[in-house]
């Protein structure tokens, strides 16, 4: 960090934001049966963002009035994502929701890399992109806030 | 918003920065180091181009409109880091730069990172001191793939970085600044100790809520955000977590400025904070990412006086360690400023005095080129090279090993020459020069010094592989 305050780093959403970007983008293909266009990428945003979903779970679930000293950076950076992305609009998802999305994510990516994609279900994958799709939402406004 | 006139200013705005970035990457630069922080922002642009082309037409059918909109937005963020990171490189030719500094910065960086480095520099247009590592940037932001193609030929895979060093371009020639590059070293260092720095950070957390339990109430009742349709109590749990995040992140970064000043001060001893009043204008005012600097000097002052008891007890240190704000700003009156974290700010001085004993004993780890019997010596002697205008290298052991702690030494005794008022005086009426053209020459001396000195730990190298 520089030695004063003046902003030189970047912004710690973007990088979640492009990963849940292209994992939306991943389902969309197998929404429209086009899963030979998903490519390595795309695939591992999905099984990234279903790790992303988890820990956003857990982090939903820390002790009210204790999170700041919750040990494990991950989970605490989880839970600052929380509360930006609920500043201005409702947070997607409870924590069953985030879990059940997560473990689809991990089964739609399971099929994928081990080619059964025909065995994926419309409808988590439908489900799943709705989460992400809502989740993209709040990461992009609290974005817009921030630059205005 | 129109999306068709939406995608055409977004690929407008993708081709204009390739543009910018391939102009800039074809100028001559004569160090290989901005090619490959080009090289890897291109690749970026080129992926992040193909795949909002693929997105326009996988989103064309009706009712998928949010899908693009976002992917839109999504992409527009990433030219946008695009173009922060851009910002790293696209002043690293200037002549002003003292390109002499580059070889014996990278030394001490990858001895103490232990990571290859390769350094970089850029005069910043802000009155600021930064280090950023480009591997560990480019990683958060999912750029690794990128970065690792554009710097294979340059460094070992995965453990291979540049060190962008920006510095004020009003002091593009002042090398004793330098000395804190030994702060902004201390910050990627933390990598080395995460288990223990999380183990500090929540006991110091912990016991400064118990402390301030009250206040911290206060604030979250201060900031409840009364709208139509919540609930009083979930207002209320809104702002407590809201504060819970605030105080979170201001714990995680004062903790890392003062680790971060605590291996400086192994390094440099209070070198460090004399180069840091050079840069810094408001030593008492805190942020939510900085702690006030008079809180800082205190720390740094303890665990010098725990360490190196002589270096903090030397009289040409005492106005460095010792100086003071007119008024500490961290126990005023609310309403002067308007801060409405202020009552944060008393929550992480308690956070920061609670961490400090185990913070130190974690910075103790890191070997001090300071904790030698002969520093005295050592130093007389660079002093006195200096003050016959003569590089401060020069007296060194030509047998003895040459390490990176020479380079910090020279730092050490460049600002201890240079704060020493009765010497420092003699040297300006010796030579007839005023304050500024005085520090001017000792930097030069010491960049010299540097030069030289990387380069014998180089030659010994070569004579170590050949035998």
């Amino acid at each position: 960090m520089p030695i004063t305050s003046a902003r030189s780093s970047d912004d710690p959403y973007a990088g979640f934001a492009w990963t849940t970007s292209l994992a939306v983008m991943g389902l969309e293909s197998l929404r429209q049966g086009l899963s030979v266009d998903i490519d390595t990428e795309e695939t591992a945003a999905i099984l990234e963002t279903a790790q992303e979903l988890e820990l956003l779970s857990e982090a939903s679930q820390l002790p009210a009035g204790a999170q700041a000293q919750a040990t494990g950076p991950e989970v605490r950076r989880s839970f600052y994502t929380l509360v930006a992305i609920a500043q201005d609009r409702p947070t997607p998802a409870a924590p069953p929701e985030l879990d059940r999305v997560g473990s689809e994510l991990r089964q739609i990516h399971g099929k994928l890399v081990s080619q059964r994609a025909a065995e994926i279900e419309l409808s988590s994958v439908e489900r799943a992109q709705k989460l992400c799709l809502e989740l993209l939402e709040n990461l992009n406004t609290r974005r817009r806030k921030a630059s205005l | 918003m129109d999306s068709s006139w939406q995608v055409r200013c977004l690929q407008d705005r993708i081709q204009s920065l390739n543009s910018e970035i391939a102009r800039v990457r074809q100028k001559d630069h004569p160090y290989p180091e901005p090619n490959a922080i080009f090289r890897t922002l291109l690749a970026v642009l080129s992926d992040r181009q193909s795949r909002f082309d693929k997105a326009v037409k996988r989103y064309s059918s009706a009712g998928r409109e949010r899908l693009l909109e976002e992917t839109a937005l999504t992409t527009a963020t990433q030219l946008d880091e695009i173009a922060e990171a851009f910002g790293l490189a696209d002043r690293v030719d200037s002549a002003r730069i003292p390109f002499e500094i580059l070889r014996a910065v990278s030394w001490v960086a990858s001895s103490i990172l232990e990571e290859a480095c390769r350094v970089a520099v850029r005069l910043d247009g802000a009155y600021n001191y930064s280090i950023v590592s480009c591997r560990r940037r480019f990683t958060r932001l999912r750029w690794n793939k990128f970065w690792d193609e554009a710097t294979r030929e340059l460094g070992p895979e995965g453990r291979f970085t540049i060190l962008v060093l920006g510095f004020p371009s009003a002091h593009a020639n002042s090398i004793l600044l330098h000395a804190l590059a030994a702060h902004e070293l201390g910050h990627l260092v933390r990598g080395r100790f995460t288990e223990e720095l999380e183990e500090i950070r929540t006991k110091a957390v912990e016991a400064a809520k118990h402390r301030h339990s009250e206040l911290l109430q206060e604030y979250i009742l201060d900031n409840v955000r009364r709208r139509e349709g919540v609930l009083g109590r979930d207002a209320y749990d809104e702002s407590s977590r809201r504060m819970e995040a605030r105080l979170g992140q201001l714990a995680d970064d004062w903790l890392g400025e003062v680790f971060a000043d605590l291996v400086a001060a192994t390094l440099v001893g209070p070198a460090f904070l004399a180069a840091f009043d050079e840069i810094v204008l408001e030593l008492g005012k805190p942020s939510l990412t900085h702690p006030p600097g008079t809180l800082r000097r205190g720390l740094v002052k303890e665990y010098l006086q725990q360490r190196l008891q002589k270096v903090a007890d030397d009289a040409v240190w005492s106005g460095v360690l010792q100086r003071e704000v007119a008024s500490d700003p961290l126990f005023g009156p609310r309403e002067v400023d308007g801060d409405p974290d202020r009552p944060l700010y008393s929550v992480g001085q308690t956070i920061c005095r609670e961490g400090l004993r185990e913070l130190s004993a974690v910075a103790m780890r890191i070997p001090s080129p300071l904790e030698t019997a002969d520093l005295k010596k050592i130093v007389d002697q660079m002093e006195d090279h200096i003050e016959h205008l003569s590089p401060p290298s020069a007296g060194l052991d030509d047998s003895a090993p040459i390490t990176p702690d020479e380079f910090w030494r020279l730092m050490y005794a460049g600002w201890h020459f240079r704060l020493n008022d009765e010497r420092f005086a003699e040297f300006k009426t010796n030579n007839a020069w005023d304050d500024g053209n005085a520090e001017h020459v000792i930097g030069n001396l010491v960049m010299h010094a540097l030069e030289s000195m990387e380069l014998r730990h180089q030659w010994q190298k070569y004579r170590e592989n050949k035998e």
